[in-house]
């Protein structure tokens, strides 16, 4: 490199001295710097307008978002207007400012870029011309310096490559200083020419931002004048509702008390219904308060959470409650409803609100008295009329105006307004439900109507007397209950729905004799020959028809028989409600007489190889004949019901006998013929040798129907029978996954420490398949019996969680099954 | 079972809930059998057990229900929470899948057991401190953010099992006795109300007699 600066400092010097005061290195190095900081400009720049550029479309965005909104204001002009206005304006400035980025970038960018890219690579490319020569110069003078003496022509070789080189790399250092120059000159331009240009665009645009929001001036001020009074109109009218609304308040404050002060007055005439919110205290341990919308309701206190929810029910019956103001606890406006079994603590939000809603209890209880004292007196004039001499006329009088009165009174629209559609309780529903089955509108035993009570294992419904005679005779025979006043399981009206008085006096009543001793009891009869009649037809049997057995013995033996019972099928939960369709379901059957080749051809010279049980329960074909029934039943387990024969294997008729009958009806799930079987003798916990020793109920079981359980159950069948395999209905209710039997079964106490051969109780069997429900169920229980064994003698009614989580699951089970039927 | 602390003043229901797989039915074990297994099944519907600890000279008888962390081992939902007074919502600090969940699982408190339910939050398996994947501060500050408790324990190692239990059971203890305190005058007058409640009151005669013939 010295070498280079002396050459340099020979040849530069003498030509351009004056622009060699700075050294080589530093114009190098000053190049550098400017080439450094100009990239850093172009990149800032770039930044700069991508930024805009997402600036650009947000803003685009918003003002299509402000257009959107313009399409709202459609109606209103002044609004839509100015907006559309605006939103113009927006464009227009969104309009320029890409232009200004666009500019930005030509100038800019492009320029810089350009700058960089030519004239310094230029200079780059001049540098290494130079540098090379530079090296070259340095060998030939090296080769020049080492000639040797001795050999004058190698001597003059190197001074002539030397001269030539010399030459040379003045002339490339010339013009490297020379274009070294052209860019210091041109540098200054360029940046200033750029810069400018910017400015310009930049100038530009807020010339014409300018000029758009010099016209747009006037009409924005113009605009907020208006908006101004707009706002001042808006303030007026607010001020105008608020004071409508002290108007309403007070007015209502006034109302309700008059409405009270009438509803005191007048209360015979006064619909009862005070409806509004109040805080309830919870029953758990927290002893929280919840705010609820009560309402005093058809003779019953009831309350929801929401408007969309359920009512629940607080208190059944309001003629068992008593209320009183509540004082001693730590909040105000508190009152208290006690009934025998319950207390419940309500809070009002204020004094006369409390006042209001004790009083309004109050009317309601005696409102309640009256309502059922009402219906008292034409009962009592119906049984004066039986008194005398049947007299078909007067009876069909008097049995039609209790009708209207007590139906009126029980459905508990007895107020002036019926219009006021009222949300339909669940003891209601419960009621249409039982009275809807064929035959239950009327008592099963005397005709009377309107009955109110049932036989729940026989599934009938009975009147008052009819219920009194039932009773007497012992649960073993009937148990009673009221439709109206006792607590129906969702299991029990299943087993309702299946019976009903037409098909169980097909039964009982299948062959009276027209010459019989025994009169039949009728709605007005005296109570020796209520009880004559019921005592015949459910204790001796006398109006039953024998199993054809004996039939056939006279019939000789041509043909062997067989028989076999009609499987029920089920049906939708929500189809039992309607009495249109047990109508349907009952012609259907009438109709659906025989079913492929089980011919009918009555009791005597049959003809036919099978007899089928089941369907002349339902219609008005003989008991013995081979007519198929087709009601239905839902039942846990949906899935499993793919058999499609309607019947159940066929069985000899050496084997017909009321045990064989009630153990394939149960298979059938067809309680009518089980019924029927019962009727004839049948032992509901007889075991089939034939078949491991199962029993009824655990037939039952595997069809996964929970009311053919619960009327073995109800009809003296024990549940903690085995079979030969030492399995329980309630291992066979686990291996089948049926969760709702499964329930069913623990809340009668069934036992699940029982154990089968194979070493397994029910909960081990339930873990292996892994159902959580059954495995859930099956550790409640135990759970409950150890928290009740320890309790012992001090007596826990059973754990809260338990009744509730049971409860829970044999709703579930009885009216959702497919719920329950998960994870299969 | 069959122990003798049988005798109790109080009973709270205290669930388990949580994840699959942070730990709930080892917390359960250790606390009340002081067992642990690392081998341990997916809890099927929900286990129980019981134990009994000393609060303020009164027996307090915990029944815990360890539910199924996994979706399709759960029965009726709500049926877990009713009657529930505490909760101890679990996540495994080396997971943070776990505890991104305690949302999700507070939504179902909020939805299913009532509104004055105790919950405490507990990062299980403090054991794992080379996995961490929740720091501690961040529970914490979760945890006070949205008014519960907060522990870390281990089942396995038994850090702090114990302390989480007797805290939230204190806690319960704590609001329960007082609200006795206050609504007393009430409980009197209805006699019926104590059908509905499983708590023996202290007040009860019965829990005075088994007191005594006990202790």
């Amino acid at each position: 490199m010295s070498v280079i600066a002396k050459a340099l400092g020979l040849s530069l010097l003498l030509v351009y001295l004056q622009d060699l005061e700075a050294s080589l290195e530093e114009a190098e190095e000053d190049i550098d710097i400017l080439e450094t900081r100009l990239d850093k400009v172009v990149k800032l720049c770039n930044h700069m307008i991508e930024v805009g550029k997402t600036f650009n479309t947000a803003n685009i965005n918003f003002t299509r978002g402000v257009q959107e909104l313009v399409m709202y204001f459609k109606q209103d002009d002044v609004v839509s207007q100015s907006l559309g206005r605006f939103t113009h304006d927006m464009t227009e400035i969104q309009k320029y400012q890409s232009i200004l980025l666009d500019q930005a970038h030509r100038s800019i960018c492009k320029t810089l870029h350009n700058f960089i890219r030519n004239d310094i690579r230029k200079i780059k490319e001049a540098k290494k011309h130079f540098d090379k020569l530079s090296d070259d110069m340095d060998n030939a003078l090296v080769k020049h310096a080492q000639a040797p003496k001795s050999k004058p022509q190698e001597y003059e070789d190197a001074h002539n490559t030397l001269t030539a080189m010399k030459s040379a790399f003045s002339h490339t250092s010339l013009d490297y200083v020379f274009q070294m120059n052209i860019l210091h000159s041109k540098k200054r331009f360029d940046v200033l020419d750029t810069m400018l240009a910017y400015m310009h665009a930049q100038n530009a645009y807020f010339h014409q931002g300018n000029d758009l929001f010099n016209d747009l001036e006037p009409y924005m001020k113009q605009l907020a004048n208006q908006v101004e009074e707009l706002s001042a109109k808006a303030a007026v009218d607010r001020k105008e509702m608020e004071e409508r609304h002290t108007l309403v308040q007070q007015k209502e404050v006034v109302e309700s008390s008059d409405e009270e002060a009438s509803s005191e007055n007048e209360s015979e005439a006064a619909d009862i219904k005070m409806e509004g919110y109040l805080f309830k205290r919870t029953s758990g341990k927290f002893k929280s308060w919840v705010r609820r919308y009560f309402m005093i309701h058809e003779d019953q206190l009831v309350y929801r959470k929401r408007s969309k929810d359920n009512l629940t029910i607080m208190e059944e019956d309001l003629r068992l409650c008593l209320v009183k103001p509540h004082v001693e606890l730590d909040r105000r406006f508190c009152f208290e409803v006690v009934s025998p079994t319950r207390s419940h603590m309500l809070q009002a939000d204020s004094a006369e609100e409390c006042s209001a809603w004790i009083t309004a209890i109050q009317t309601g209880v005696s409102q309640a008295f009256r309502d059922r004292s009402r219906s008292l007196p034409t009962k009592e004039l119906e049984r004066v009329n039986t008194n005398g001499p049947s007299n078909t006329e007067a009876t069909t009088v008097s049995s039609k105006s209790p009708t209207q009165s007590t139906s009126t009174s029980s459905s508990g629209e007895n107020n002036p307004s019926t219009t006021a559609p009222h949300p339909v309780t669940a003891k209601q529903t419960r009621m249409k439900q039982l009275l809807s089955i064929p035959g239950n509108n009327q008592c099963c035993d005397c005709g009377s109507t309107e009955p109110r009570w049932a036989s729940i294992n026989l599934g009938i419904t009975l009147c008052i007397e009819c219920s009194g005679i039932h009773r007497s005779f012992g649960v073993h025979m009937s148990k009673v209950r009221s439709v109206t006043l006792d607590s129906w399981e969702p299991e029990l009206l299943k087993v309702m729905a299946e019976l009903g008085n037409t098909i169980i006096n097909r039964i009982y009543e299948a062959d009276v004799p027209e010459s019989s001793t025994i009169t039949r009891a009728t709605s007005h009869c005296n109570r020796n020959v209520r009880e004559a009649w019921i005592r015949a037809k459910y204790v001796d049997k006398s109006f039953m028809r024998k199993l054809p057995k004996i039939n056939i013995q006279n019939n000789g033996e041509d043909q062997i028989k067989k028989w076999s019972v009609v499987k029920r099928k089920r049906r939708s939960p929500s189809r039992q409600l309607s009495p249109e369709d047990a109508v349907a379901e009952g012609t259907k059957n009438n109709t659906q007489m025989v079913q492929g080749e089980s011919q009918d051809s009555g009791l005597g010279g049959s003809t036919s190889d099978v007899i089928l049980f089941g369907a002349g329960l339902d219609t008005s074909a003989e008991m013995a004949d081979n007519v198929l029934v087709d009601s239905d039943e839902s039942s846990t387990s949906e899935t499993e019901d793919a058999d499609t024969k309607s019947t159940t294997s066929l069985e000899d008729f050496t084997k017909l006998h009321p045990d064989m009958l009630l153990y394939k009806a149960a298979q059938a799930r067809n309680l009518p013929v089980m019924r029927e079987a019962l009727a004839q003798g049948a032992d509901p916990n007889w075991s089939n040798e034939d078949d491991d020793k199962k029993n009824p109920l655990m037939e039952a079981t595997l069809t996964g129907s929970i009311a053919a359980c619960e009327f073995l159950l109800l009809n003296g069948a024990k549940v903690d029978k085995t079979d030969k395999k030492g399995r329980t209905a309630l291992h066979h209710a686990t291996i089948m996954g049926h969760t709702g039997q499964v329930c069913q079964f623990l809340k009668r106490g069934a036992n699940q420490h029982a154990v089968d051969e194979e070493g397994k109780d029910p909960l081990t069997i339930a873990v292996e398949s892994a159902n959580a429900d059954i495995v859930t169920l099956l550790r409640l229980a135990k759970l409950n019996e150890e928290m009740r064994e320890t309790e012992g003698v001090f007596g826990n009614p059973g754990d809260e969680t338990f009744n509730d989580v049971f409860r829970d699951f044999a709703t579930m089970a009885s009216e959702n099954p497919e719920k329950l039927n998960r994870n299969k | 079972m069959g122990t003798k602390d049988d005798e109790y003043d109080y009973l709270f229901k205290v669930v388990l809930i949580g994840d699959s797989g942070v730990g709930k039915s080892n917390l359960l074990s250790r606390f009340t059998r002081n067992e642990f297994n690392l081998e341990s099944k997916s809890t099927i519907g929900v286990e129980f057990a019981t134990r009994s600890i000393q609060v303020d000279g009164k027996t307090i008888k915990a029944q815990i229900w360890d539910t199924a962390g996994q979706e399709r081992y759960r029965a009726i939902t709500s049926a877990y929470y009713r009657g529930a007074v505490g909760a101890l919502l679990v996540y495994d600090i080396a997971k943070h899948l776990t505890y991104e969940n305690v949302e999700r699982w507070l939504k179902e408190l909020r939805d299913h057991a009532d509104n004055n339910i105790v919950i405490m939050l507990v990062g299980n398996k403090s054991d794992l401190r080379h996995l961490r994947a929740v720091p501690t501060d961040e529970a914490k500050a979760f945890a006070e953010k949205n008014n519960l408790s907060f522990i870390e324990t281990s089942a396995l190692d038994s850090t702090n099992v114990e302390t989480a239990f007797q805290n939230i059971l204190t806690e319960i203890y704590k609001i329960v006795s007082q609200k006795q305190i206050r609504d007393s005058p009430d409980d009197e007058n209805s006699p019926s109300n104590n059908v509905q409640t499983i708590t023996v009151a202290p007040t009860d005669n019965s829990g005075e007699k088994k007191k005594a013939c006990c202790t």
